[in-house]
């Protein structure tokens, strides 16, 4: 696994009463934290990316609208994630939109080589393929997939952030990995593509 | 004595059967499930991430102090309109209401009570009673009838 996702490396309560406060610097270092983490929750639980750059916009905003309701007795990460879930999951409820394709399980109709996961050069194309993966879990897979295993969060963080029991994020990470599985493993078989390398 | 159905064996084996967990750790998963969730993870922080489109980034302090700044204005705005709107008011009035005649012979006004509990002042057929005591509300205290 790659780097583990940190957000908020100074004390999260510390950072956002300056931020609260007005204080540039705090505001500045929150944002330069918040936003990346943010989009990527976005782009993860949508599946979307054209939708996750427009809410994780909102998002932000939302967020420090609501700094001052968060208790510092919750951990700050866990409160975050909970708040872009419930904008996430309005926004799908409005567009109405169906995230499960029924037994559709291949990546794009003919097999093709993933990019390399390490290369920074094919980060639109990474994107797009995370994105299409991802469209194909139902929204609840998604949503514990992409907290435990891509943010790399704890489990009962997890479950927290979900409203479910840590059983319940085991169980909808059992099926989403499955799927997954089903998903990119034509494309797996294929070996990867070295770096800088281009499809066909 | 029960007659003997071969799929009896069978049926008591299905029951035996077991479930593979639901809850199964990502260790516990098979090779090409491993490898999927890994290069998920790891072009998960490959990612480009969008630039903040808006203009200004929003700062918190400036919108507590926005907020304040509206309020303080409606309430200003409230302020000074409220004795225009007594002024309007009372223009009119004396525009609508026309001037009162002139009494033509007005009785010379005499205090014909003077207490502790009230003072009266009549004047042709007009009487004028104060009453003395706690204060009292704008309202009430006025002329009594």
């Amino acid at each position: 696994m790659s780097k583990k996702n940190t957000s908020l490396a100074v004390d999260p309560a510390d950072l956002i009463e300056g931020v609260i406060q007005g204080k540039a610097e705090a505001q500045d270092s929150w944002f330069r934290t918040e936003y990346p983490a943010v989009y990527r929750l976005c782009l993860g639980f949508l599946a979307n990316h054209a939708a996750a750059d427009d809410l994780a916009q909102d998002a932000m905003l939302h967020l420090m609208d609501r700094l001052d309701r968060w208790d510092a007795a919750r951990p700050y990460q866990a409160w975050r994630t909970t708040v872009v879930l419930n904008l996430c999951r309005d926004q799908l409820r409005k567009q109405g939109r169906r995230q499960r394709a029924e037994g559709h399980l291949r990546l794009v109709e003919q097999q093709t080589q993933l990019p390399n996961p390490h290369d920074s050069a094919a980060g639109k194309e990474i994107r797009d393929v995370i994105t299409r993966a991802l469209s194909q879990l139902s929204p609840r897979e998604r949503e514990a997939f992409v907290l435990r295993d891509l943010e790399q969060q704890a489990t009962d963080v997890v479950a927290a952030a979900m409203e479910v029991t840590p059983a319940t994020v085991r169980s909808l990470l059992t099926l989403a990995r499955r799927r997954l599985r089903g998903i990119l493993a034509p494309a797996l078989a294929m070996g990867p593509r070295a770096a800088g390398g281009s499809d066909g | 004595m029960a007659e003997f159905d071969p799929l009896d064996p069978l049926r008591d084996a299905w029951q035996q059967v077991e479930a593979p967990q639901t809850d199964r750790e990502l260790c516990d998963e098979d090779a090409t499930t491993l490898e999927a969730v890994q290069w998920m993870a790891s072009a998960w922080q490959q990612i480009p991430i969008p630039e903040f489109r808006s203009e200004q980034k929003p700062k918190a302090k400036s919108l507590v102090w926005r907020r304040l700044a509206l309020a303080a204005a409606a309430l200003l705005i409230a302020t000074l309109s409220w004795p225009e709107a007594e002024i309007a008011d009372n223009q009119t009035k004396e525009i609508v209401a026309p001037p009162l005649p002139a009494t033509p012979t007005a009785a010379p006004a005499r205090l014909i009570a003077n207490d502790e509990e009230k003072i009266e002042i009549l004047s042709g057929k007009v009487r004028l009673t104060m009453l003395r005591g706690p204060v009292a509300s704008p309202e009430t205290d006025s002329t009594d009838y």
